[in-house]
């Protein structure tokens, strides 16, 4: 999801994806299941058929890793922040926070097209050989209109040539 | 790398030919990808149900010997179920539950890919077992030992077949449940979601539950073949009546996971054609959790006939009736719905009504099986076999083709032929019931289940029968003709298609695009959702 905040002096965009789920619903869905399946799969157990238990616990372990993979990409954020002659990009969950600074005039919008079509290309903002990638948990729509939005608000020089 | 311009003539592209289809993560495309290996697996499924009423025509060995007929009824229950049935109901989901709550694509696209790509490997194992020495699996979809353990060769191929299509069925579960719980749009609560949503949830959160059963009582019939253990070996101090037990709690749940997601979609196309908003949608959802519940516990009524003591036949009969009580809710409620609607009865709506009827039948015999006295004289016979075709083809197969005219229009940009559809629907739905209802007077007589050869008094009827088989399946036809044309081409769609759509999916062109939401949808068109009378 992609919020832009219209001021004349800075422009902050900021890129969260859209999460429905909250973090007790997330809990309570995944011990719901856990506890109806494991046991009915401990019952089966005591009847003597281990291997449903196997099963049910892989499968579970399944379920909880990809639900935490859903869950991690909801924590994950950008700030995008054009400022004055600086851009500032601000990435990463609660664990983990990016801190990028590009000077507005020299940094470049610029696309890296993917190896393979399997993947979509990435959006990034460039300077002096340093970049940073933005725009990660956009769809490719949403990331063509990010870039557009970037290239107009950064990079004059460049555009000058 | 290039320049943002240059970059973005590539945004609306995406890979073409064949290496789109099998890399694609799009959810639209591997919809496709279900829903027409469906189709094929169909026809599959329904070569081998012509083989069996070619060989019933008449009494006597015509066509095959009785192995190769006990390895067609086996391979057409098990590419009907998870060839079939379940991967249409898969394929919707993926085409139609992201559009409908709003998210651009599944939660997990990549296991998505997996989960299809699986399928066709498992389908094309299971299929060769016919080739191998000693021929397929020939003890029925339900794979009962010791008949399962006397399979030659084919034995581990269709455990192995079994389990693949087990984990294809888990990680598409696990992927619905994850995009309905953490994808829909702002503002899309729980109780705004479309019913086909519901029903899905409902039904992953089942699949969830049960596939760890069959896979480990499969497993343990590998096992007792090959490890020398005794789970179901009455030699070795088993008992091959658990197995029956751990199967069907597993097949039972299975049934409503064929079943609860056509109750979503005849809850979709009913009030889009009587245009009016669903009558208690609330009650829909408890009703289905009901159901799903209940299929927990009521799975010995498959086997009254093993000898259970008198406690357990009553609780399972009488938990089995119990579930007429929530049908009953949906069946009342679809009904309500249309009462002094503005009814208008294109293909799609006539299949639902059809549907309502047809399954309605299926319930009232499902209901005289659970009365303990009178499966002791149904159990095994042709009356069992006309209540679950009552339930799954004119059932789950009749909303699948309901839905698939219902959204055709949507997916292609073009609306299909009508007349050529309704051709479709009243051939198949008469033939259907030429084919089926007949078999509840060959039960009523007494006429056993999986046999190749019968007495000379149930001849008319068979006839009858394998006549009505016959027209049902070459009127299937029909069905690929009015999809092809319709992809190939015809009157152009607009977005909302019928004029009593109102859900999300009808906000967006048609066909739509490659990423459906780029956008979240307004909350205004959530809250005018058809299930709320506001």
């Amino acid at each position: 999801m992609l919020a832009v905040e219209p001021d004349a002096a800075m422009h902050r965009i900021v890129i969260v994806p859209n999460r429905s789920l909250s973090v007790a619903g997330l809990w309570l869905f995944y011990g719901s299941i856990v506890s109806v399946t494991l046991t009915l799969a401990m019952w089966f157990t005591l009847q003597g058929f281990w291997p449903i238990l196997a099963y049910a616990i892989v499968e579970m372990l399944l379920l909880g890793v990809c639900l935490h993979i859903c869950w991690r990409h909801g924590r994950y954020g950008e700030v995008i922040i054009v400022s004055g002659d600086r851009v500032i990009v601000e990435k990463g969950d609660d664990r983990h926070l990016e801190h990028r600074e590009f000077n507005c005039y020299w940094a470049q919008v610029v696309v890296h097209e993917p190896d393979t079509r399997l993947h979509p290309p990435r959006l990034y903002i460039r300077s002096h050989g340093s970049e940073c990638e933005v725009g990660q948990c956009l769809t490719e729509a949403e990331r063509k209109a990010l870039g557009q939005r970037l290239a107009q608000l950064i990079g004059p020089v460049g555009k000058t040539g | 790398m290039s320049t943002v311009a240059v970059a973005h003539e590539h945004h609306a592209e995406h890979p073409r030919g064949i290496w789109r289809w099998i890399t694609t993560t799009n959810h639209k495309d591997i919809g496709t990808l279900y829903l027409c290996f469906s189709l094929l697996m169909f026809f599959v499924g329904g070569a081998f149900a012509m083989l069996i009423r070619a060989e019933l025509f008449t009494p006597g060995m015509q066509l095959m010997d009785p192995l190769f007929f006990n390895e067609m009824t086996t391979l057409h229950g098990l590419v009907m179920i998870f060839g079939a049935i379940m991967p249409a109901f898969v394929g919707l989901a993926n085409w139609m539950i992201p559009m409908m709550i709003g998210a651009p694509d599944m939660a997990l696209p990549r296991m998505n890919n997996w989960s299809f790509w699986i399928l066709p490997f498992a389908m094309l194992l299971l299929l060769s077992t016919l080739f191998m020495p000693g021929g397929a699996a020939a003890s029925g979809w339900t794979m009962y030992p010791p008949l399962m353990l006397q399979t030659g060769v084919a034995f581990p191929f269709t455990i192995f077949a079994i389990h693949l299509m087990g984990i294809s069925s888990v990680m598409g579960a696990i992927n619905i449940i994850a995009t309905i719980l953490n994808l829909r749009a702002p503002g899309m609560s729980l109780m705004k979601m479309p019913m086909f949503v519901w029903s899905w949830l409902i039904t992953a959160y089942l699949l969830i539950a049960v596939m760890p059963v069959l896979a480990g009582a499969v497993t343990m019939e590998l096992m007792d073949k090959y490890f020398g253990t005794s789970f179901f070996n009455a030699a070795g101090g088993g008992d091959p009546i658990l197995y029956q037990h751990v199967f069907w709690f597993f097949g039972h749940p299975e049934v409503y996971i064929m079943i609860l997601p056509a109750f979503g979609i005849i809850s979709e196309i009913i009030p889009t054609f009587s245009r009016k908003p669903l009558f208690g949608y609330s009650s829909m959802v408890y009703a289905i959790a009901s159901i799903a519940f209940l299929s927990f516990i009521v799975w010995a009524h498959h086997m009254f006939t093993v000898g259970m003591p008198l406690a357990a036949d009553l609780f399972f009969m009488f938990s089995t009736m119990l579930i007429a009580v929530p049908t009953g809710v949906k069946v009342f409620n679809w009904t309500a719905t249309m009462w002094r609607g503005s009814l208008s009865f294109e293909t799609p709506m006539l299949f639902a009504i059809a549907f309502l009827f047809l399954f309605t039948i299926g319930g009232f015999s499902g209901v005289m099986l659970a009365l303990v006295p009178a499966d002791w004289q149904y159990h095994q016979t042709y009356f069992v076999v006309a209540h679950f075709h009552y339930v799954l083809v004119t059932g789950a197969a009749f909303a699948i083709m309901g839905a698939v005219y219902y959204w055709l229009p949507k997916w292609t940009g073009h609306m299909y032929n009508e007349k050529l559809a309704k051709t479709h629907f009243w051939l198949t739905a008469i033939s259907a019931n030429v084919l089926y209802f007949p078999m509840h007077f060959l039960g009523l007589a007494g006429m056993p289940r999986r046999i190749p050869d019968y007495p000379v008094q149930f001849t008319d009827l068979n006839q009858i029968v394998s006549i009505g088989g016959f027209v049902f399946g070459a009127s299937q036809l029909l069905f690929v003709a009015c999809i092809i044309l319709c992809i190939r081409g015809g009157k152009k769609a607009e977005a909302r298609v019928w004029d009593g759509a109102h859900g999300l999916e009808w906000t967006l062109p048609s066909p739509p695009p490659y990423h459906s939401f780029t956008e979240p949808p307004a909350p205004n068109l959530i809250w005018a959702h058809p299930y709320r009378n506001n």
